[in-house]
C-alpha cells in the first residue's frame, strides 16, 4: 500500500511535468497546424540555461530567467523562422522544426559537452519532506508538483478568462476567421509559440535537476510528449491533461513493477505459463517494457478514436 | 473623398498557378448600396471575397475602400478599416458559446483587442455589445449554447451577427441563405435588410428571389469577368446575361 502511494505520487509529478510540455505543444499544433519537432529541444534548452544560471547565480534566479530566455528564443524562431517558412506549406514547416531540433541538440553539445552536466537540486530543497513506509520522499518532488499545478492554474485562467484566451480558443478552430474579425493572428501565433516554449523551458528547469540534464533528454521525452498530444487530441488542453496524467501514472507504475508478465497476468487470473511458444514474451519483466507503454496506449486509443481523447482536429 | 465609392475593384486578376479564376473584374459599389454578385458556380464569386478581405493576395489590379488602396493589406487591417464578411462554408467557433463567438467579433471594435491580458468579463461595453447583438439575432435564449450545436438557420444568423458585431461599415455575405427553407430564407432576408441599414452590403447569392428582392444593383460574374452590372431591371433585360446565366429563371421573374 505504501509502495503504491509512492508510485502514485511519482506518477503524478511526472504526469504534470508531461503536461507542461504537452499543453504548449497541443496549442501550437492545434492553432498553427505545425507539428513542432523542436518542442522538447526547448525543454532541454531550459534545463541547460538553468544549469548555467544556477552556477553563476542561484537556482531561484534560474527558475524565473531561464523560461523567459527560452520563451524569447521561441518568439524569435516563430517570427523570423517559421513565419517565413509558413508560406511554403506544412511539409516545409515540419522539416524546419526537425532541422531546428538538430541544431539545438548540436549547439548544446558544443557549449556544454556531450556528457551529463552537474545540475543539482538546490540545497534549500534537498531534504526529505516526509516518509512513506520507511521511504523518504524528497521535498523537491513536491516543489515540482507545486510549480506544475501553479502553471496549470495560470494557463487555465489565461485561456478561460482573458481576452487573449478567447482569441486563442477561437483560433483553434478557424484562425482565418479570427483574422477576418480584426485580430492580428500572426502576433497571437508568436505569443502562443513563445508561451509554449517558455512552458517547455520551465519544465526543463524543474526537471533537469530532478532527473538528468544531458543531450539525450529532448529525444527521450520528445517522443512521449508527442504521444500525449496525439492521444489527448490535437488542440485540446483538457485532453492533454488527461493523457499526461494517464501516461505519467501508467509509465511510473510499470517501471515500479518488478515482475514477469506471466506473473502479472497470473494475478488477474490469466495463466499463460502453459503457452511455451511465447515463453520469451512472458519472461519480459514489466519494468523493462515500460518505455513502450506510452506508445502502446497511443495506438490503442487512436484505434478506438482517431481524434484522440478530446480532439477538435483530425489532421 | 466622400465621392469615392465604398468599394472599387479595378481590373482584379487572380491566378492559381495556370488556372485563371478572375480575369479582369471591375465592380463599383457606392456607399450605402446593397450590391449582389451573381454568376454560375465556379465563376469566382467566393474568390473575389477572398481578394477583397486580403485572405489571398491578388495577382493583378487594385482594390480600394472609400478611395483608400487596400490591395496588399492583411485581413485584420482590412477588417479594422470596416470590412467584415461571412463565409460560404459555415465557419463559426463551434466549441465556443454563442455569446463568446460574438465577443470575439466585438473585441477589436470595442477597444479590447490591445489589452490581451485583461479579464474578459470585466469589460462592460464588450458585454453590452454582444448582448445587444444576441437580441437583434433573436438568439438571447441560446446565449450559452456552443455554436456547433445550434440549428442550421441559427448558425447562419449568428454568422451574419459575427460579421456586423464589430461595427463594420461594409459587409460581405457569402450565400447567407444557402440550404435554408422558404420560411428560414424569409427570416434571413429580413435580418439582412435590417443589419445592412446604413451600411454597404455586398452579397453573393444563388437564390434569385433573394437577389432581386434585396439588391439595389447587381453584377453578373461569368468565367472570371463581369459581364453585366446595373440595376435589377437592367440586368434582367440584358441579353448577354439571359443567354449566359439567367435563362429560364429570368423568364419567370419578368
Amino acid at each position: 500500500m505504501d509502495q503504491l502511494l509512492l508510485i502514485l505520487l511519482n506518477g503524478l509529478v511526472y504526469g504534470l511535468l508531461l503536461f507542461m510540455l504537452s499543453s504548449g505543444l497541443t496549442l501550437i499544433v492545434g492553432m498553427m497546424g505545425v507539428l513542432n519537432f523542436a518542442h522538447a529541444s526547448f525543454y532541454m534548452l531550459g534545463a541547460y540555461v538553468a544549469f548555467s544560471i544556477s552556477t553563476l547565480m542561484n537556482f531561484w534566479v534560474a527558475l524565473i530567467v531561464a523560461p523567459l530566455v527560452v520563451g524569447a528564443l521561441g518568439a524569435l524562431v516563430e517570427q523570423y523562422g517559421l513565419r517565413a517558412v509558413h508560406k511554403h506549406g506544412h511539409l516545409a514547416e515540419l522539416l524546419f522544426t526537425f532541422g531546428l531540433a538538430m541544431i539545438i541538440g548540436e549547439v548544446i553539445q558544443l557549449i556544454w559537452g556531450r556528457w551529463p552536466v552537474a545540475y543539482r537540486v538546490p540545497e534549500s530543497l534537498d531534504f526529505p519532506l516526509f516518509s512513506i513506509g520507511g521511504t523518504a520522499y524528497p521535498a523537491y518532488r513536491m516543489f515540482m508538483m507545486g510549480v506544475s499545478l501553479f502553471m496549470f492554474v495560470v494557463l487555465y485562467a489565461t485561456l478561460a478568462r482573458t481576452r487573449l484566451g478567447l482569441v486563442v480558443r477561437a483560433a483553434l478552430t478557424h484562425p482565418d476567421m479570427v483574422a477576418m474579425l480584426g485580430h492580428n493572428v500572426p502576433r497571437v501565433f508568436t505569443m502562443v509559440f513563445a508561451g509554449g516554449c517558455a512552458l517547455a523551458g520551465l519544465a526543463g528547469v524543474i526537471a533537469g535537476n530532478a532527473y538528468q540534464t544531458d543531450p539525450g533528454m529532448a529525444l527521450a521525452l520528445g517522443a512521449i510528449v508527442f504521444a500525449v498530444v496525439v492521444m489527448g487530441g490535437l488542440g485540446s488542453i483538457s485532453g492533454a491533461l488527461i493523457a499526461s496524467l494517464i501516461i505519467g501514472l501508467v509509465q511510473t507504475v510499470s517501471i515500479g513493477l518488478d515482475m514477469k508478465l506471466s506473473t502479472a497476468l497470473g494475478r488477474i487470473g490469466l495463466h499463460v505459463d502453459g503457452i511455451t511458444a511465447l515463453s520469451d514474451v512472458w519472461d519480459i519483466s514489466i519494468n523493462r517494457a515500460a518505455p513502450v507503454v506510452p506508445f502502446l496506449l497511443l495506438v490503442i486509443i487512436l484505434a478506438i478514436n482517431p481524434r484522440g481523447l478530446a480532439g477538435s482536429r483530425s489532421s | 473623398m466622400s465621392a469615392a465609392p465604398a468599394l472599387l475593384l479595378d481590373g482584379v486578376v487572380k491566378n492559381f498557378g495556370l488556372v485563371h479564376v478572375l480575369r479582369d473584374v471591375n465592380i463599383t459599389v457606392a456607399a450605402g448600396e446593397r450590391h449582389a454578385i451573381i454568376g454560375p458556380n465556379g465563376a469566382g464569386k467566393s474568390t473575389l471575397f477572398h481578394m477583397i478581405t486580403g485572405r489571398f493576395p491578388v495577382s493583378g489590379g487594385r482594390i480600394s475602400l472609400h478611395g483608400r488602396d487596400i490591395t496588399d493589406m492583411s485581413s485584420y487591417d482590412i477588417y479594422r478599416l470596416g470590412v467584415a464578411r461571412s463565409f460560404q462554408v459555415t465557419s463559426l467557433f463551434n466549441r465556443l458559446s454563442v455569446f463568446e463567438n460574438l465577443r470575439v467579433g466585438a473585441m477589436r471594435n470595442k477597444g479590447a483587442g490591445h489589452a490581451w491580458w485583461r479579464l474578459l468579463d470585466g469589460y462592460g461595453p464588450l458585454r453590452e455589445r454582444a448582448e445587444e447583438m444576441l437580441e437583434m439575432l433573436g438568439l438571447t435564449a441560446r446565449r450559452n449554447v456552443p455554436a456547433g450545436l445550434l440549428a442550421y438557420a441559427d448558425q447562419r444568423a449568428l454568422e451574419i451577427g459575427l460579421a456586423i458585431v464589430g461595427g463594420a461599415t461594409t459587409i460581405l455575405l457569402d450565400e447567407p441563405t444557402a440550404g435554408m427553407s422558404r420560411h428560414e430564407t424569409e427570416r434571413a432576408v429580413a435580418l439582412i435588410r435590417r443589419v445592412s441599414e446604413g451600411r454597404t452590403l455586398v452579397i453573393v447569392e444563388h437564390d434569385m428571389g433573394v437577389v432581386f428582392d434585396l439588391a439595389d444593383r447587381i453584377s453578373v460574374l461569368d468565367n472570371g469577368r463581369v459581364i453585366a452590372s446595373g440595376t435589377p431591371a437592367d440586368v434582367r433585360g440584358d441579353p448577354a446575361v439571359r443567354s449566359a446565366y439567367l435563362g429560364a429563371a429570368a423568364e419567370v421573374l419578368t
